[in-house]
């Protein structure tokens, strides 16, 4: 086996998943923050349907809604589906799931400040947009970023599962050129690029928290 | 150098983890097959049972020689750990021995088979010449691919289409020919008949894109199971027996090469 | 006549079933202390709260001024009630301060983004409530890194930084230490001498009786008994204002 055009190949995987990573929070970040608003609006219905959303992309399982985010278009509505539709899927399916998980932490950090900064920030006559985005969120930021990490970790692991919309990253490749050859080398460093990719997020995300850690 | 000093170590680790040594006598009187269960009609699931050819003729060897069967679904991608961990004592599965001869420890082939291409009767695909251009499917870790991609049998082929999509399995394949994601699909004749079955939509090109052998594939060096297996299947040959449950599966038909 | 900063007529407030406030009346005078005193429960916080807009009243007037912010349990439009926020300030027991922002951000923030004001002036006056806040030199400090003392201190600059025309404590020295309480009301005492307008809900009987012109005893969602400071403190007339204030002289 040349060892020269595995790594090649792998480093090509590599870029996959980082492209499916990078894209996916850019979507799921900002979603989720809107379907934590409305999982806590005041009105019950949008609250419930929210809750609905939420209870569903956490109770079934993210290669399900790969499937069906894919093929959902052709057998639901008949929609003739493109070779390119394929990673946009993958995207959507990411984004809609991972939306839900960083929905319920927005909405745990929110709720977790207290009511006194809000009523302060009454007083003081800042309107409900300004009360959010300057006062609550940055708070809320400081408090979520253990659990984004873990989440955000998580995903660099689960990007090995767009394999099953034929979208091949780092570990399908891998598992594919082991299988050629008979060999383990490739999962070997397969793992080894996980986690220097882990590495750097963790440590991104380190740093994160340790600039927020100038207040209490 | 390195990674290879540092895998044998940690599989060594995992060896001792799992208690599983490598055994190189048959089984005693259990008999573990893998096999890809989204396979037909070598081996799938119907109505909640294993079903087959491929496992029926396994049933039969395990049956004959007094053995415990035990049909192990596995993870087709993690087949070589399976059977070098000995959590399996053999691949049973329309499993291609072109291409692999050195791997395993093989059993005569014991049918041929060929890898077709199926599409929609209004692609207008009528000839391989015509996937130029095109979109096609194929399982990933199958025969197939390894003839289209770069370095295989057929790379001026693989080379003339659009796209070679890589599907995780045969349903995918044909779910995305279904829904025009693909032109077509690269496959094993078995399967593609299998699928076509009460679709008048789909056609599958009568020009074959590889020919190919199965064999039984056995642990390297585990010669005393493989003799055992391949003189039992022999016998079955030789009264009809291995005739008559391929002829379940294929319609009458006898695909079974093996002479006893 | 003297001009009335804050009207408040029959006001009344129940949590479900359970009135808290039964037509409570109020007025102060500009440049008045009024301190509010009376046991926990009594309704002094939640009068301050409906005074101060976090709690909406059942029914009853609320006037600031020449605007009416609830006439007889109706609120009036947005517009009214910003204008009227404008007009009072609140410190609070718990100082909410703004954990994520420096001592100056805190209290110059809202000055300019809110009632975008001028930034040299607000810069100014900033400094200058500081330094009499003997909080000269902590202006980039975080909350977190001062003493309760003064971040209560910081609190009340920020309220005096909107320049409000009537300044309301709530139990403001109740969250610190009892050797810090010294210095905060030290500094109310000082703004009093300035002609502050303010309304203090406290348990320092002492303190309200030393720097309040005149002084509320509530009980049970009531009104019990309303008066000068010196007679109230010294010579109650209702039996259990006499019962109250014995039990904290105690």
């Amino acid at each position: 086996m040349d060892y020269q055009i595995m790594l090649t190949e792998l480093l090509k995987g590599l870029l996959v998943s980082v492209e499916i990573f990078v894209l996916t929070l850019v979507f799921s970040l900002p979603l989720g923050l809107i379907i934590a608003l409305g999982r806590m609006s005041g009105n019950c219905i949008i609250r419930n349907i929210f809750r609905v959303y939420i209870s569903i992309m956490r109770g079934t399982p993210l290669m399900l809604q790969l499937l069906v985010c894919f093929f959902g278009p052709y057998y639901i509505f008949n929609v003739h589906l493109s070779s390119e539709y394929r990673f946009i899927a993958v995207i959507l399916a990411f984004s809609l799931n991972y939306a839900a998980y960083f929905a319920e932490i927005y909405r745990g950090g929110i709720e977790s400040i207290a009511v006194g900064q809000y009523e302060a920030a009454r007083v003081l006559g800042y309107s409900q947009g300004q009360t959010f985005f300057k006062i609550i969120m940055p708070q809320v930021v400081k408090r979520i970023i253990p659990a984004i990490t873990n989440e955000v970790i998580t995903l660099v692991k689960d990007t090995s599962l767009a394999f099953s919309l034929s979208v091949l990253e780092m570990f399908t490749i891998a598992k594919q050129i082991s299988s050629a050859h008979t060999t383990m080398i490739p999962f070997v460093v397969a793992g080894v690029f996980y986690y220097i990719f882990n590495f750097v997020v963790a440590f991104g995300m380190g740093r994160l928290e340790k600039r927020l850690n100038y207040y209490r | 150098m390195m990674l290879k000093h540092i895998f044998a170590l940690l599989f060594c680790g995992l060896l001792l983890l799992t208690g599983s040594g490598c055994s190189e006598s048959g089984p005693d009187n259990k008999f573990t097959v893998g096999f890809d269960a989204d396979f037909p009609p070598y081996g799938y699931v119907e109505n909640g049972e294993y079903k087959g050819l491929d496992l029926d003729l396994a049933r039969e060897v395990a049956r004959r020689n007094g053995w415990e069967i035990e049909l192990k679904p596995i993870n087709w991608d993690a087949k070589d750990m399976e059977l070098n961990s000995g959590s399996i004592d053999c691949i049973w599965n329309g499993f291609t021995m072109n291409g692999r001869e050195d791997a395993y420890e093989w059993s005569e082939p014991y049918a041929y088979n060929r890898q077709v291409v199926m599409t929609k009767k209004d692609s207008g695909i009528n000839s391989l010449s015509d996937l130029a251009g095109k979109i096609v499917a194929v399982q990933t870790d199958t025969p197939v691919q390894k003839a289209l991609i770069a370095g295989g049998s057929r790379e001026d082929l693989g080379r003339s289409f659009k796209q070679l999509v890589v599907s995780p399995n045969y349903n995918n394949a044909v779910m995305e020919l279904e829904a025009g994601s693909v032109d077509a699909v690269a496959m094993d004749i078995g399967v593609a008949e299998l699928k076509q079955r009460g679709r008048e939509d789909f056609i599958i090109l009568s020009e074959p894109v590889i020919f190919e052998e199965y064999g039984i594939g056995f642990r390297k060096g585990n010669v005393a199971l493989r003799d055992t297996v391949q003189k039992t299947l022999k016998e079955m040959v030789a009264d009809g027996t291995a005739a008559a449950i391929s002829g379940k599966y294929f319609n009458g038909e006898n695909v079974i090469t093996l002479q006893p | 006549m003297p001009e009335k900063v804050l009207t408040i007529n029959k006001l009344s407030k129940s949590f479900g079933a359970l009135p808290v406030l039964k037509e409570i009346s109020l007025e102060v005078e500009k440049g008045e202390v009024v301190g509010i005193i009376g046991p926990s429960g009594s309704g002094k916080s939640t009068l301050l709260r409906c005074a101060t807009m976090l709690e909406t009243m059942d029914s009853g007037t609320l006037t600031y001024g020449d605007l009416t912010v609830c006439l007889e349990g109706c609120y009036a439009d947005k517009p009214v009630l910003r204008a009227a926020r404008n007009r009072f300030g609140l410190v609070f027991q718990n100082f909410n301060l703004f954990p994520h922002y420096s001592v100056l951000k805190n209290i110059t923030d809202a000055p300019l983004c809110v009632q975008k004001r001028d930034r040299d002036e607000v810069m100014q006056l900033a400094h200058s409530l500081l330094a009499k806040m003997g909080l000269s030199g902590r202006e980039n400090a975080y909350p977190c890194q001062l003493s309760g003392g003064q971040q209560q201190r910081v609190s009340i600059v920020r309220a005096l930084m909107m320049k409000p025309e009537i300044l309301f404590f709530d139990e403001p020295t109740s969250a610190l230490d009892p050797e810090l309480t010294g210095e905060i009301l030290k500094v109310i005492r000082q703004l009093a001498e300035e002609d502050m307008t303010m309304v203090i809900v406290t348990h320092e009987i002492n303190f309200a009786h030393d720097v309040a012109d005149r002084i509320i005893f509530m009980a049970d969602g009531l009104i019990v008994e309303e008066g000068l400071a010196h007679d109230l403190v010294n010579a109650p007339s209702n039996d259990r204002t006499r019962a109250f204030l014995s039990n904290i002289m105690k």
